[in-house]
């Protein structure tokens, strides 16, 4: 048996520490040891997106990362968008609005990358929003009414602006 | 898929990561990960130790160095690369290609140290570099040396580095002139089909005064085409006939023959690619 | 049970009485509530105390003999509880056998015995404490292989010396059949002209981003087997568990959480169902299987093949007849094979009046790995062959390829119009169709700049597709070669609505929840049924065989529409019956003035509604003051009823409807060629689709637009390589090129709506229609662009690559370059 390491790190404004196998994907870490089950795994190689958590405020992908790496990490996951007071957040209600989901299972890391998104770039075209997310799969929806929702929660975080 | 077991250092310096690699035979470090994740779980590749060194923060710093060069450091991730105004500045071809690199999410995570260390014959990274003439430092506990990039890819895979020695940092030219860089693949995260980057500087009175072109996904290593390059040297830019150039200066590549395409279509693609950016370059439009 | 007809009144009678009609809005989805949130809940989502993990050894040969394994290493690595092989298999379990053929293997099972047939095929499997674990025993399993020459295409299983995927059949071919509609020999002894094609089709796949996962435990307190699964055919899947590993049916309880992506691909995890229950009962512990992205790319793909067609054609573009004669390597899983071929049979015609055509086919077995029923099954083959044949007939005789379309399309006037096969097309505007889809696309526009760009130099084209997205299988025609009694038809489904005791009504529809919109949908007809708003209504997204299913439930073939639809509505009406019964008696009041709205019983009183009695105060009688309930009636509020289409035909070879209900599409796609490197970009896409009545627009316009970027991705870009050994060289998202969002277009919908006639609501099928479609017209449109270059495109993936090995010999091409230079 290798070694276990205690990995320390925030998740949604919590702090966890928890023991890791050096292999332990990060993905796996969360799913598993923290049992926070909206971050999933959709192609293990990296390419499809389904496991985007936010690091330090940027999207990276969870299952690209070993647990014992996010030490001393603060990672948001879809768990961590929805406000406090039991309403959706702005990512979230505009996503449902725009029917920009269909089996689901991708929305999570589409949100995560909205959330970045909309707070990290000027006004985004649709194309622009397109070409920013191209690293994340969705086999259903043909992604138009994706971008609809990108395009419909800018506009909202951008009104909050205002 | 799931990794194989592996020990696990964390490397705090340097020279901790150096000791942790002449310590342990068979370890090998991770940078980012975003090639090795993968390759760790189709278990294609077994290590037994890994070296962590992305808790060292000096190989993430960028800095001018007295001559004017840039250093960056290993663990400089693409999106610094793309966001960093020292390297805007001074290789604007440089931030210009990770902006091409895979996608947002890895491009946040994934490094230049890493990118150039896995050798990849269509990484985006390397012909830039070579066209940009960079160099790496590599260390060990005991030395450390100077190689250019062009020589440290070996070919698929395969770098000048041995057991024990780590790139720390890459050495950059500054670079003003006028340049392209451009790859094509079908989707824009893939791997290049045929990448072009092409630095042309111009005199005032439109002849070429420096012409520095490199390829990737044409060979099992990029390279640089310096056939073409001294055709144009010293060329007047008006007078230049490119496809006369290009075609004999590209016969005798053997492209990589896989699934996304055979060694002629690439050839195709990058004499296309070719005679379309130095077009623009000699005709001296600003990219 | 309640007639079609009432059960329609009654939903218009709702909305009459002052409720909100909820059928036909853009509801926002009710299962999105929890999905933006993360908590949708899948499959791997749930765990079970001492959870076990299941890993499987795969075969890297294509066909090799399995002449030893050791699993020694495997058995010693600490949390290693179990490893099985193929001989265990043999003593514990019975073979596939398949469905239509008359020829039936006998040596296939759920794990390689003896010998493996495809790369990827499973040859042992693991259980172990971990899911690492378990991946690190499988990885030390030795298996000593002697390679087999490889089956690797049609024309190599049909030659006479050819290696037997299945030696017991003394072929590779599994079963071939011959249909004649009509006077096909007529037809071409009249023809002006005959044009003549062989249409290919590759192999690609949905591939859903959820892979199969498993969760099995079998209870020897109960002596129950409990199973979760990523399942989109429960009903068959408890059925197939019962056949292959011996636990009766009534003791295997079944539950499938929402699936991340059906697509057909799901109706193959039966076999993983299977294995992983056989281990949790000789383990005794819950087994879970995740099944990674690799694994999901080896196999379940739609099959390779080709077809052979004929068009007799008159001078105006009038097709005479066909002559089509179809080849699938689709026999390497015997379950389902030959059903690419058998699918397309009855609707070959498509949306156009062709009376005389003979159809033939040929089920192949070679090492290709299996097949499943993936999205539109054969007929988006189906379509791409008759679309493209209308391209070439056209092109033949020098007439437009919209005109060709408008001249052969079944007229209006003859709807319902039954075709020569005895499909029946129950509604639908086809010519209609057309008109709209010129127009939406704004068809006269593109024409004029496609003149404008080609004088630029710029290659681009239009192309123009027709295609029929046929819902509700009637599956019998597998038993068009098999005789008997058939246990099994698609065109009925149960689902059990009740008043729970709190006053809330639930509905479960006794069917997989896939990700298409269907709790909401459901929701929206309930509440409608009775007066409530969709957010007040329960509908679970978990299929559960607690609540009854008929043998062949699940989620597939277009069916949602119209049989559950059917079941909801029939047990819906039937407990909105019972609650105004009871209510009557209770309040002495006239049953037939009661009506139900904003959760309470109510009548009108001088045009003013009046409510009696709560919703919630009948249920707290008719759950638990039993003494105040009425006479003549059961207590409890929970109705499961079953609803068939009674539209299906019995099985008969010269009349037979495949399908049920039949909804159609006109696709425009204007694309651009790049001659740098001659990748494609598709600048503009109009679809015009009619699927019967529209419940939610909102799903069914992403419903149609997704599935035309699925079937993009098969047009463009998708596709399994294998090399000559039948190795699959497309195993990760890196070799195997899913569209992403910047490689697909805006697409735009308009829907039109002609109603159902043999369904409740007057729906139809949804979420096929743009994978049928899409592949022609595509195609056609890069051909379009392709003109100068005079190329034909007869097979897909249309690559940047494919293209220049077209064009580089032809004098256009030699022309632009020395231009170039």
């Amino acid at each position: 048996m290798t070694r276990m390491v205690t990995v320390n790190l925030k998740i949604n404004g919590k702090q966890y520490s928890e023991e890791a196998e050096p292999r332990l994907l990060l993905v796996h870490f969360i799913r598993d040891a923290l049992k926070l089950k909206g971050t999933h795994i959709g192609c293990d190689t990296g390419h499809c997106g389904a496991c985007t958590i936010l690091w330090d405020g940027k999207p990276v992908k969870s299952c690209q990362i070993l647990a014992v790496q996010a030490e001393g990490a603060n990672i948001m996951t879809v768990e961590g968008l929805e406000p406090e007071d039991g309403k959706l957040s702005i990512e979230q209600e505009s996503f449902r609005e725009n029917f920009a989901q269909q089996c689901g299972y991708c929305t999570p890391g589409f949100l995560m990358m909205t959330r970045y998104l909309i707070r990290n770039n000027e006004e985004m075209t649709r194309e622009e929003i397109r070409e920013k997310l191209h690293g994340n799969y969705c086999m259903c929806t043909g992604y138009q009414q994706i971008v609809d929702a990108v395009q419909d929660a800018q506009r909202k975080y951008f009104a909050t602006k205002k | 898929m799931y990794p194989k077991s592996f020990e696990y250092l964390r490397a705090k310096s340097v020279d901790q990561a150096l000791q942790y690699l002449k310590d342990n035979e068979g370890s090998r470090v991770i940078a980012g990960g975003q090639s090795l994740l993968p390759m760790l779980k189709s278990r294609l590749y077994q290590p037994t130790v890994l070296v962590d060194i992305n808790f060292i923060p000096e190989l993430r710093e960028v800095k001018l160095g007295s001559n004017g060069d840039l250093r960056i450091g290993a663990m400089v991730t693409h999106y610094d690369v793309i966001e960093n105004s020292t390297i805007r500045e001074n290789a604007p071809i440089l931030s210009s290609t990770a902006e091409n690199i895979a996608d947002v999410q890895i491009r946040n995570r994934g490094t230049i140290g890493g990118s150039i260390c896995e050798a990849d014959p269509s990484a985006d990274y390397l012909p830039t570099l070579m066209a940009l003439d960079a160099r790496v430092v590599l260390k060990t506990t005991e030395s450390s040396r100077e190689v250019k990039v062009e020589d440290f890819i070996q070919g698929p895979f395969e770098t000048l580095a041995e057991d024990g020695e780590m790139l720390v940092e890459v050495i950059v030219p500054p670079s003003k002139a006028n340049y392209r860089v451009e790859k094509y693949a079908r989707r824009k995260a893939d791997f290049a089909i045929a990448s072009v980057a092409a630095i042309v500087s111009l005199s005032k009175d439109g002849k070429v005064v420096d012409a520095r072109i490199a390829t990737g996904a044409q060979q099992d290593k990029p390279h640089r085409l310096r056939e073409i390059e001294s055709a144009l040297k010293g060329k007047a830019s008006k007078s230049v006939n490119l496809e006369a150039i290009i075609g004999p200066a590209t016969e005798e590549l053997e492209p990589l023959d896989d699934l996304h395409g055979g060694p002629e279509y690439r050839k195709h693609v990058l004499r296309g690619m070719l005679s379309r950016m130095l077009g623009d370059l000699l005709s001296g439009k600003e990219a | 049970m309640t007639s079609q007809k009432s059960s329609t009144e009654s939903l218009v009678l709702q909305s009459e009485k002052g409720t909100k009609q909820n059928v036909g809005k853009r509801v926002p989805r009710i299962e999105d509530l929890r999905i933006v949130k993360g908590k949708a809940g899948y499959t791997d989502d749930i765990e079970m105390a001492d959870q076990h993990y299941a890993a499987f050894l795969f075969s890297p040969y294509a066909h090799a003999r399995i002449k030893s394994i050791d699993v020694s290493k495997a058995l010693e690595l600490p949390g290693v509880s179990l490893v099985i092989t193929g001989k265990d298999i043999k003593e514990l379990t019975k073979p596939m056998s398949s469905r239509a053929a008359t020829k039936s293997p006998t040596s296939h099972y759920i794990l390689a015995v003896d010998k493996v047939r495809y790369m990827g095929e499973p040859v042992a499997a693991v259980v172990a404490r971990s899911k690492y674990v378990a991946a690190d025993a499988a990885e030390l399993i030795e298996v000593e292989y002697e390679p087999l020459k490889v089956v690797a295409s049609i024309e190599d299983a049909m030659k006479k010396d050819a290696p037997l995927i299945y030696p017991e059949l003394d072929t590779n071919e599994m079963i071939s059949d011959h249909f004649d509609f009509g006077d096909v020999k007529k037809a071409f002894s009249e023809a002006d002209k005959i044009v003549k094609e062989r249409i290919r089709i590759h192999r690609y796949a949905s591939t859903p981003l959820e892979t199969f996962v498993v969760n099995a435990y079998y209870d020897p307190t109960r002596e129950e087997l409990t199973i979760y699964a990523s399942d989109q055919q429960p009903g068959r899947t408890v059925q197939s568990v019962e056949r292959t590993i011996g636990i009766p049916s009534s003791r295997i309880h079944l539950i499938v959480p929402p699936v991340g992506g059906g697509f057909g691909y799901k109706l193959a995890i039966w076999q993983y169902v299977a294995l992983a229950s056989l281990m949790s009962k000789m383990v005794g512990k819950p087994v879970k299987w995740v099944q990674t992205r690799t694994e999901s790319l080896y196999a379940f793909h739609r099959p390779r093949g080709y077809m052979d067609a004929e068009f007799a054609l008159r001078k105006d573009g009038k097709v005479l007849g066909m002559k089509l004669v179809d080849w699938q390597a689709d026999a390497n899983w015997p379950y389902v094979a030959a059903l690419y071929s058998l699918i397309k049979f009855a609707n070959m015609s498509g949306t156009y009046e062709i009376r005389n055509y003979s159809f033939e086919y040929h089920c192949v077995a070679t090492n290709d790995p299996p097949i499943v029923q993936d999205r539109g099954v054969g007929k988006p083959f189906m379509a791409f062959a008759l679309e493209r044949m209308m391209d070439f007939s056209a092109d033949a005789l020098g007439i437009d390829r919209v005109k060709i379309r408008q001249v052969n399309s079944v007229p209006a006037e003859k709807m319902p119009y039954t075709a020569g096969s005895g499909e029946v097309y129950e509604s639908g505007n086809y010519p209609e169709a057309i008109r709209r889809a010129l127009e939406h696309s704004q068809f006269q526009k593109k024409l004029e700049e496609q003149a404008k760009f080609r004088k630029e130099g710029r290659y681009v084209g239009i192309g123009i597709a027709t295609g029929i997205e046929p819902g509700t299988s009637n599956l019998g025609y597998y038993f068009l070669s098999k005789a008997g009694d058939p246990d099994y038809n698609g065109a009925g489904q149960m689902a059990t609505v009740e008043v729970a005791a709190d006053g809330v009504v639930k509905v479960n529809m006794n069917g997989p929840e896939i990700g298409t919109g269907h709790v909401t949908t459901i929701a929206q007809v309930v509440a409608d049924v009775f007066g409530i708003t969709p957010e007040e209504v329960n509908v679970d997204a978990w299929y559960d065989s607690i609540h009854g299913h008929l043998t062949y439930a699940g989620t597939y073939s277009n069916a949602f529409n119209d049989v559950y639809l059917g079941a909801v509505l029939t047990a819906s009406n039937q407990l909105k019956d019972k609650i105004l019964n009871i209510a009557s008696s209770l309040l002495k009041e006239d049953r037939e003035e009661l009506y139900l709205a904003n959760n309470y019983i109510c009548k009108l009183e001088n045009d003013k509604e009046k409510r009696l009695v709560g919703l919630k105060e009948i249920a707290r009688i008719s759950y638990g003051r039993l003494l105040s309930f009425p006479k003549g009636e059961e207590p409890g509020l929970k109705v499961t009823a079953g609803y068939i289409n009674r539209t299906a035909k019995p099985f008969v070879r010269s009349d037979f409807n495949v399908q049920l209900t039949h909804s159609n599409s006109v696709h425009v796609c204007f694309v651009e060629v790049f001659p740098e490197n001659w990748n494609i970009k598709i600048l503009d896409y109009a679809i015009v689709h009619d699927a019967g009545k529209v419940i939610n627009p909102g799903i069914v316009d992403g419903l149609a637009i997704g599935s035309t970027v699925s079937g993009i991705g098969g047009a463009l870009y998708e596709e399994f390589v294998f090399d000559e050994q039948g190795t699959n060289l497309s195993l990760t998202f890196g070799d195997y090129l899913k569209p992403t969002a910047m490689e697909s277009p805006e697409i735009r919908v308009d829907q039109m709506e002609s109603p159902a006639p043999n369904t409740v609501l007057g729906t139809k099928a949804v979420g096929e229609g743009g994978a049928i479609t899409s592949l022609a017209a595509v195609a056609g449109a890069v051909e379009d662009a392709l003109k100068p270059f005079n190329v034909k495109i007869t097979g897909l993936p249309i690559t940047p690559e494919k293209i220049w090995n077209m064009v580089k010999d032809t004098p256009e091409y030699k022309k632009i370059n020395k231009e170039g230079q």
